[in-house]
């Protein structure tokens, strides 16, 4: 809910501030019009001019192929991703993620985590640090996204051994349930290859806002976030512009 | 071109990065019960004390302040003998006593490094009070932290 107010607090103030860069761009416009230069073209904006790109400047898909790279080199889980993002001045990027993800582990104790596909949601903003450069193609900026995710799994080859007592198990605890929710924030780099196509990737901390454990632990894997026992990710992004 | 090479070359060494994490084990798998033991009479002292499960020693203790006891990993209920070599001003005398325990297992999933392990939910304690005043469950969940479960007065 937080987010959600703050980005729509974040979408309305922007309007507001285009209303009066448009204002101020056509008072610019009566007193330049005789030179024929193209302000929005200069290295250097003048003072006059916030933003060199328009409010709504495109809208993107993409991809994160870090998990899919991750699976082929012999990580147990998977994840497939799809995000829209909206290019807001060139500065601010909303977006929206979508995906599912499972995993299947077994420890070198034989201990198996088994997760079946679920479904995940991100959302957040990217803050372009040079959101007027001339060069609009290539950009590094910082970014907050929240993640949610709601996922089941089995555990088998539950042992213990105590030293004292008889080992206890193997056993299995099936149909867990587990909910989860945390942050990611980071920086992120994307270049242009191609027209509309692009690449970057992104390094982020995410810390866990619940880890949705219950009496019998925390998940190993949650769907969108990864494994639990890292705080730090990692992503390879393919975008396309479609707008 | 550059550019391919260059994104190429910085996430070749991301994988790499995050690859060679290894986290590890940092925690124990040990559930262990602890009772604190606490005099009501200054001049008054435990100077040994043995644990006993049936006919079995569990364990023995000299001067003790406290002690540990490994709950059998199966729900249930298990009961220890408690004898006592007391010191009383100048008096020495031996005593035992009953500790009961109703208690539910069950697995717990410590991480994927640690492994597994069993913790406890204690939901009645019992005793005699031979020489025992008074116990108090401080603590029904014995996990792998070291929390005091038990508060025993004598």
């Amino acid at each position: 809910m937080l987010i959600c107010a703050l980005f729509i607090s974040l979408c309305a103030g922007l309007m507001a501030q285009e209303a009066t860069t448009t204002q101020q761009q056509s008072q610019t416009t009566t007193t330049t019009a005789s030179d024929f230069i193209d302000p929005y073209q200069l290295e250097e904006l003048p003072d006059s001019i916030r933003y060199r790109y328009p409010l709504f400047n495109g809208l993107s898909v993409s991809t994160n192929i870090f998990p899919i790279a991750l699976d082929l080199f012999g990580k147990d889980y998977r994840t497939y991703e799809a995000m829209l993002t909206v290019d807001l001045h060139h500065r601010f990027f909303p977006q929206v993620a979508v995906g599912m993800g499972s995993c299947d582990y077994t420890s070198d104790d034989d201990v198996r985590f088994k997760s079946s596909m679920a479904p995940f949601f991100k959302t957040g903003v990217v803050y372009n640090l040079k959101y007027n450069a001339l060069k609009a193609s290539d950009f590094y900026g910082i970014f907050l996204r929240y993640g949610c995710a709601s996922s089941k799994a089995d555990i088998s080859g539950i042992h213990y051994n105590d030293g004292v007592w008889p080992e206890y198990g193997p056993t299995e605890l099936t149909d867990l349930k587990y909910k989860c929710h945390w942050l990611e924030f980071g920086g992120m780099i994307k270049v242009q290859v191609f027209d509309h196509f692009s690449m970057g990737w992104d390094a982020y901390f995410k810390p866990m806002l619940k880890k949705g454990g219950n009496k019998h632990g925390k998940p190993y894997f949650v769907p969108g976030y990864g494994s639990t026992n890292t705080f730090i990710g990692f992503g390879f992004h393919l975008y396309y512009d479609i707008l | 071109m550059k550019k391919l090479l260059t994104l190429s070359l910085s996430s070749l060494m991301l994988l790499g990065a995050y690859s060679c994490g290894n986290n590890g084990c940092d925690e124990t798998r040990e559930t262990i019960f602890y009772a604190d033991l606490r005099s009501s009479y200054k001049n008054r002292q435990i100077n040994s004390m043995t644990v006993w499960y049936r006919d079995t020693l569990h364990t023995t203790y000299s001067n003790p302040t406290s002690f540990e006891l490994v709950l059998p990993p199966d729900s249930g209920h298990y009961e220890v003998r408690i004898d006592m070599t007391v010191k009383d001003d100048s008096l020495n005398y031996q005593v035992s006593d009953t500790l009961g325990f109703r208690y539910e297992s069950f697995p717990y999933l410590i991480n994927m490094e640690c492994g597994c392990t069993v913790f406890f939910s204690i939901n009645e304690v019992t005793s005699t009070e031979h020489f025992l005043k008074d116990i108090t469950l401080i603590n029904k969940d014995i996990t792998n932290e070291e929390d005091v479960n038990l508060r025993i007065v004598y």
